[in-house]
């Protein structure tokens, strides 16, 4: 193990800063009303013989509109200048070389990869095709949401679209979504990322072997972890 | 340790930005902004492909023989697994308020009004005793989707209002859901068209609780907010009620054509 983590003990793993406050916030309540979105949006699509909430699709309705007023209430202001998802735009739109090689390394298994994986900055390149690809999503989530609230001033033929691509792109970003949950909860060597989003500081050891470009960028904290989860840095 | 990590040797104190971050290239904004121009092309080319509705008043709707009808149905039992319901291009069902219960012991269509000359009040085994229509027509919903090729089987209108007897006050007809809430009208010449009737089946099957079961108006020259659900009462007047969605903002002459 890292030689940063036997200096200060067995029992206290040195932590490093990997999200802010402001980055948590956002994330959760993102998540938050992604699940809103997902579940009311299943309530007000699936056909009666599915759905336990056909009864109830005013309350549905709404809860799926106001679930989206909240998310755009958060993700907008925080893609402005200084906001956590700006700063996260600008680390995930650019791909380094060894970005590449990582997602071409990564489709192979681990038993029959040659090479090791390249050192990674502070999200890998998966991570960072996943935010591209849920970002822009969520932007026709959102083109087509306003269509069809706004459809009955708008053609048919133009609301009718909008609603197909809806549910279209609710079928590629579930999936999405539920990888990167899997990622986080289920796989033990990626599971200690978790605990970044949950309290904003991962282990040095696990920065390391996961994100070393990062790691080696980033002065540890030396702080014991209770004191680091206080510290809003 | 994992396989891959073998290569990785951290070095404290490097260079924040290193020669492999200055070949960066913005490869994510690019795949951003090309997933954006697809999806603009993908709305617009399948709006398009929603616009060869080259819907008329003479095209709108077509009698079918009932005898070419399939009278065989599933019966009562399948409601709730209408074939409507699992295709692509399916109904959403929407109501305003709760879905009445249907109680054949008390349900009643009643049908009465100033315009009136006396009063129906039909049991369901009543009113399938007047003349049978089937029509075939696709059912539009003012948000934009659309089912093809419906195929109800009901009563029309008018012969209801025959049966009722109409006075010179009969100027529209108010349809009443036996939700309590819901209500939309229309002139007495649309109530009267070949296409309006009062419908309890659906591709050979009962209406299901969520489409109205057992009985709705259905006038596809109309978009579908026009066409009351849980149908209870038709009252004629000689002044017009704005219906629900009406006092909106929406249409009070619904049609999904052009009119000529």
């Amino acid at each position: 193990m890292g030689v940063a983590e036997r200096s200060v003990g067995k029992a206290r793993p040195t932590l490093v800063r990997r999200f802010t406050p402001a980055d948590r916030l956002v994330h959760w309540v993102i998540a938050g009303t992604f699940f809103a979105l997902l579940l009311s949006g299943l309530g007000l699509w699936l056909p009666p013989s599915a759905n336990p909430v056909i009864d109830h699709r005013d309350a549905v309705r709404t809860v799926h509109l106001d679930a989206a007023v909240i998310f755009l209430v958060v993700f907008i202001p925080s893609l402005g200048k200084g906001g956590p998802l700006n700063a996260l735009w600008h680390e995930v739109e650019m791909f380094t070389r060894e970005d590449w090689a990582w997602l071409q390394r990564v489709a192979v298994p681990r038993r029959w990869r040659r090479r090791p994986l390249p050192p990674q900055g502070r999200f890998n390149a998966g991570q960072k095709l996943n935010t591209v690809l849920t970002g822009a999503a969520l932007v026709g989530f959102v083109v087509t949401g306003a269509v069809m609230w706004m459809g009955e001033h708008l053609p048919p033929s133009l609301a009718a679209s909008a609603d197909r691509w809806h549910l279209w792109l609710m079928f590629l970003v579930a999936p999405l979504v539920f990888g990167h949950i899997a990622v986080a909860l289920l796989f033990p060597s990626t599971r200690p990322a978790m605990r970044g989003m949950l309290f904003g500081v991962v282990r040095l050891d696990f920065a390391r072997r996961r994100h070393a470009r990062w790691a080696d960028a980033i002065a540890p904290l030396t702080a014991s972890r209770s004191q680091s989860e206080d510290d809003p840095a | 340790m994992e396989p891959e990590d073998q290569g990785v040797q951290p070095q404290p104190g490097g260079p924040l930005l290193r020669p492999e971050e200055l070949l960066a290239r913005p490869v994510g904004r690019r795949i951003f902004l090309g997933l954006l121009g697809v999806g603009a092309l993908g709305i617009a080319s399948s709006q398009f492909s929603f616009q060869n509705d080259d819907v008329t008043a003479a095209n709108v709707a077509q009698a079918v023989p009932l005898n070419s009808v399939d009278l065989s149905g599933m019966g009562e039992s399948s409601i709730g697994v209408h074939p409507n319901t699992v295709t692509s291009e399916r109904f959403r069902y929407y109501s305003v308020g709760y879905i009445p219960d249907y109680d054949p012991r008390t349900w009643r269509l009643k049908v009465d009004g100033e315009g009136a000359r006396g009063t129906l009040s039909l049991t369901m085994d009543q009113l399938k005793a007047f003349p049978n229509v089937a029509l075939k027509a696709d059912f539009r919903c003012v948000t934009g989707w659309r089912v093809q090729n419906c195929l109800w089987r009901g009563v029309r209108v008018r012969d209801l209002l025959d049966s009722v007897g109409q006075n010179g006050k009969a100027q529209f007809v108010t349809f009443y859901s036996g939700d309590g809430v819901y209500t939309d009208s229309l002139t007495m010449a649309q109530a009267r068209s070949d296409h309006a009737m009062v419908a309890w089946e659906l591709d050979g099957a009962p209406l299901i609780r969520e489409q109205g079961y057992p009985l709705r108006l259905i006038y596809p020259d109309m978009y579908g907010y026009k066409n009351v659900k849980w149908l209870r009462r038709m009252e004629l007047k000689s002044g017009r009620d704005v219906g629900f969605w009406e006092q909106q903002g929406w249409d009070i002459d619904a049609y999904v054509y052009n009119q000529q």
